[in-house]
């Protein structure tokens, strides 16, 4: 039988027709799909034995407790600690996902010089030359620490080498979510000493702009009794704490002293203030004298806040107290600036708040090793540092939270011959403008400690322990910083001391995870069975301080300059900026979340529990009202380039018609790869806040 | 003699079918004998008069222990019991060393599915033979077939009544368990 070619071309027709009834494509293209899930360098959690182990998140101030569920030793699950005195079981989106950081494929592994791989030692070794250099050479410049989460141990160890350099400072990002308390301590004579809110007996919080119910604070501490208490939210942006207050107050950006002061105007000329807080303040009639200039009806074409609206907040608040003010920013956008903290301050003072259940009140500070605290460096915030002073930068960026401006830090140092050194996890934030970029421990990684946060009405103290192995090549940052510097330490054994110096105290008491046992710190018998307990998941929580004399008080602050500052800042911040309005017509308003704002990597993951932009806008999205697009030429969806003053970035661009006629809100967070951040051009306004500036936008 | 041309293509729809039924499958999956030739009916009949939860328990926080570990097995079998070759085995390379027996899990699912075995036996109260069938009375254990291109267990992605996705939809709408989301089972 002689086979033909349309013969073949007619079985080959038959078999491609007979394979689409069969299985074979239908199996295939599923099991390569299935395949991929496989591919050997996907992580995967080990099989193994189920167990939980304790830890505390480190992503934030807030130091929640941990339960990790763990499989073969390996954590897969993370979820809050019921059993915690104050975090009672909560965990936020970014702490359920917390353990999938590690795996970021931003995560550095190695030491980087200029973007390229350099052995850690030969790293260490340059550096360390120099900061030889530097010496032997007499240059003035500074040597300077910028930690990023201050507290720690580690930035204890930090202050304390650099106490013994005689060019060394300590400095810190502006103060943030503490920022009111730290104006509070200002008005205050005498040391104040650490000051925390109680939230436990608030009846009202008067919030300018904080996320109240967003991440702020510790969220558990504010959940917890939420339905206690209600919420004045002043803001301009219609966040999701403006959408669960119990009021918005849309206020204009730039507005909030002028708010404060009518708030206090009215208080006063109603006489709904506080009789008792005013005779103790020795600077009360100036104090009346600069609320005075400011009544709702000035203050209503300031801020666009209606004078009748003005006034039922001041009686709402002071109807409903105790009742506390906090400012404090946005963790995008930047504090609120001095004065404002300092109007706020004011604020509660009038209220009553001071040495008050449910107001402001005393705690005592976490102990550290006597060996640390004795002669450490003062703590410097870093706009308070001379611009172009600093030589070497070392930059703390394994702990970062809240968004900071290159360009704030960039304006400190030595023009042309500054050396910058990024210690993080991740190639994100400030390493793209660092020249060593030295790999640091991810949470999980390694042994933290966490004291208490900044407004926590009582000490406390806890561990977060590593429950997994860091990358080879990786180094805690401040035991490289101690190589570089001369300065030999283990971090661990430091936060061992600590854990000691807290025992000795002998105050207050230590819940047991596992159990949810309370006992007495006096009760646990050595300081090594109190370390073991931390270590296996427990906590310390410092009794409150007994109620003391309030003391006497300067509404305008104690340096005498305070009342101009106040007036100045109330008469509107951008109007005092240089840029013409006529040219830029818009307001940027610069947003974030808290531990989402660039400096740090963010897991997917929760994206598929919430819509993406339920949880939060990409890093240079910009939200405009339609009326406000419109007459920009914009429209929804569109590309676009904001300009200010200080430069231009692209913005993807949102029509939202909940956002303030004339402004422009746009997201701070992890931006897409080679994209200015919307940050670098934002006024820097007097080098402490960056949230509001004169902007024009237009369509590419 | 020149062919018949109208043969061909029912020919080539013939072979294909029959590759693609018979030839493929056989090719696709890898065949693998367990390590040990254990009888669940040994254990769990008269003679052995055990239960499945006396091994396969629910530990005290709710999760599914899965299979036993060796130590389960030299509670009973620290030394032979009987004369068969398997248990010997098992003394031998497992009990005496210590040693964990790798078992391959049939029902083993992909690490993006979440499955509760106490959800469904506390709550549903879904008995073992729904699901497994009468794996608990048989006396081998059958060889555990592996897709060759995926990796996965024939029992969860090939064989039509095994633990696949759209065996838990059917249970689920049967049962009125009623809508389920992605997440459910997906984490």
């Amino acid at each position: 039988m002689k086979v033909g070619r349309r013969d073949l071309f007619k079985f080959a027709a038959g078999s491609v027709a007979g394979l689409a009834i069969t299985p074979v494509p239908w199996k295939l293209l599923e099991d390569t799909a299935l395949w991929s899930q496989n591919w050997s360098w996907i992580p995967r959690p080990p099989r193994g034995e189920i167990g939980t182990k304790f830890t505390a998140c480190t992503l934030c101030p807030a130091g929640c407790a941990v339960r990790a569920r763990c499989v073969g030793g390996q954590p897969v699950a993370l979820a809050g600690v019921a059993e915690h005195p104050a975090t009672r079981g909560v965990l936020c989106a970014l702490g359920l996902a917390g353990h999938h950081l590690p795996y970021h494929p931003l995560r550095v592994r190695q030491a980087l010089r200029g973007g390229r791989p350099v052995g850690l030692d030969t790293a260490a070794a340059e550096i360390a030359a120099a900061l030889v250099e530097m010496r032997r050479s007499g240059s003035k410049n500074l040597v300077a620490v910028l930690d990023e989460r201050p507290g720690r141990t580690a930035s204890w160890l930090y202050r304390r080498w650099l106490a013994d350099m005689p060019q060394g400072r300590y400095v810190t990002p502006p103060e943030r979510e503490g920022a009111t308390l730290a104006a509070l301590a200002e008005l205050i004579e005498g040391d104040a000493g650490p000051l925390g809110l109680d939230l436990e007996r608030v009846r009202t919080i008067l919030s300018f702009g904080a996320p109240v119910l967003d991440g702020w604070s510790t969220p558990g501490r504010v959940l917890r009794r939420r339905e206690r208490f209600q919420i004045v939210q002043v803001e301009t942006r219609y966040s999701r704490t403006a959408a669960l207050a119990d009021q918005w107050v849309p206020i204009r950006p730039g507005t909030e002293a002028a708010f404060a002061l009518a708030l206090a105007h009215v208080l006063i000329e109603e006489r709904l203030y506080d009789e008792a807080a005013a005779r103790r303040a020795g600077d009360f009639a100036a104090y009346r004298k600069v609320a005075g200039e400011f009544p709702p009806e000035r203050v209503a074409g300031l801020s666009g806040v209606a004078a009748e609206q003005v006034i039922q907040t001041a009686r709402l608040v002071a109807g409903r107290r105790p009742a506390i003010a906090v400012g404090g920013g946005d963790p995008g956008g930047g504090p609120l600036g001095r004065e404002e903290e300092m109007a706020i301050g004011g604020l509660n003072l009038l209220l009553g708040g001071l040495e008050r259940d449910g107001g402001i009140v005393r705690r005592r500070a976490v102990p550290a090793p006597k060996e640390l605290e004795a002669g450490a460096a003062p703590v410097t915030e870093i706009q308070d540092l001379p611009n172009g002073s600093v030589g070497l930068l070392f930059i703390d960026a394994s702990a970062a939270v809240d968004a900071l401006p290159w360009r704030l830090v960039e304006q400190k140092l030595a023009s042309g011959k500054a050396l910058v050194v990024s210690l993080a996890a991740y190639r994100a934030g400030y390493a793209g403008h660092a020249d060593y970029l030295i790999p640091a421990p991810m949470y999980l990684e390694s042994l933290q400690d966490v004291p208490a946060p900044a407004d926590a009405a009582e000490a406390s103290f806890s561990l977060s322990t590593a429950l997994v192995a860091p990358p080879q090549g990786v180094v805690e940052p401040v035991e490289f910083v101690g190589r570089v510097t001369g300065n030999a330490g283990t971090l661990s054994d430091w936060i061992k001391r600590r854990a000691a110096a807290v025992y000795r105290t002998g105050r207050g008491t230590v819940t047991t995870y596992t159990t949810g046992k309370v006992e007495p710190l006096a009760e646990v018998g050595s300081a090594e069975k109190f370390w073991n307990a931390l270590t296996e998941g427990a906590c310390w929580q410092d009794e409150r301080v007994g109620g003391r004399a309030a003391p006497g008080v300067a509404l305008l602050g104690r340096h005498g300059d305070g009342a101009a500052r106040l007036r100045r800042a109330a008469a509107g911040r951008l109007d005092a900026g240089e840029a013409p309005a006529g040219q830029y017509p818009l307001v940027l308003a610069p947003f974030g979340w808290r531990g989402a704002t660039g400096n740090t990597a963010l897991s997917p993951v929760m994206s598929k529990v919430y819509q993406e932009s339920g949880l939060r806008r990409a890093g240079n999205q910009a939200a405009v009202h339609p009326a406000t697009g419109a007459a920009c030429g914009l429209t929804d969806g569109c590309r676009g380039v904001i300009e200010t003053q200080c430069g231009s970035c692209g913005v993807a661009v949102f029509f939202d018609p909940a956002v303030m006629p004339g402004v422009i809100q746009v997201a701070v967070g992890p931006e897409p790869p080679r994209t200015r951040s919307v940050l670098e051009v934002c006024d820097l306004e007097g080098g402490c806040s960056w949230r509001a500036a004169r902007a024009r936008i237009w369509k590419v | 003699m020149k062919s018949n041309g109208r043969i061909w293509f029912p020919a080539g729809v013939l072979v294909s079918l029959g590759l693609g039924w018979f030839g493929f499958p056989a090719m696709l999956y890898r065949a693998e004998p367990q390590p040990v030739a254990f009888s669940h009916k040994a254990h769990t009949g008269q003679k052995g008069g055990m239960k499945c939860e006396d091994c396969h328990a629910l530990r005290e926080d709710g999760s599914f222990s899965g299979i036993p570990g060796i130590e389960k097995c030299a509670g009973c079998h620290a030394s032979a019991i009987g004369s068969t070759a398997a248990e010997k085995r098992l003394v031998d390379e497992y009990v005496s060393q210590n040693r964990e027996i790798p078992w391959l899990v049939y029902a083993r699912q992909p690490e993006n599915v979440w499955f509760s075995h106490a959800a469904h036996i506390k709550l549903g109260k879904l008995t073992c033979e729904q699901c497994h069938g009468e794996h608990g009375k048989t006396d081998t254990l059958r060889p555990y077939e592996e897709d060759r291109i995926s990796g996965y267990s024939r029992d969860v992605r090939g064989n039509p009544g095994g633990k696949k996705m759209k065996t838990c939809e059917d249970c689920h709408g049967r049962c009125g368990v009623g809508q389920q989301g992605c997440l459910d089972c997906h984490k």
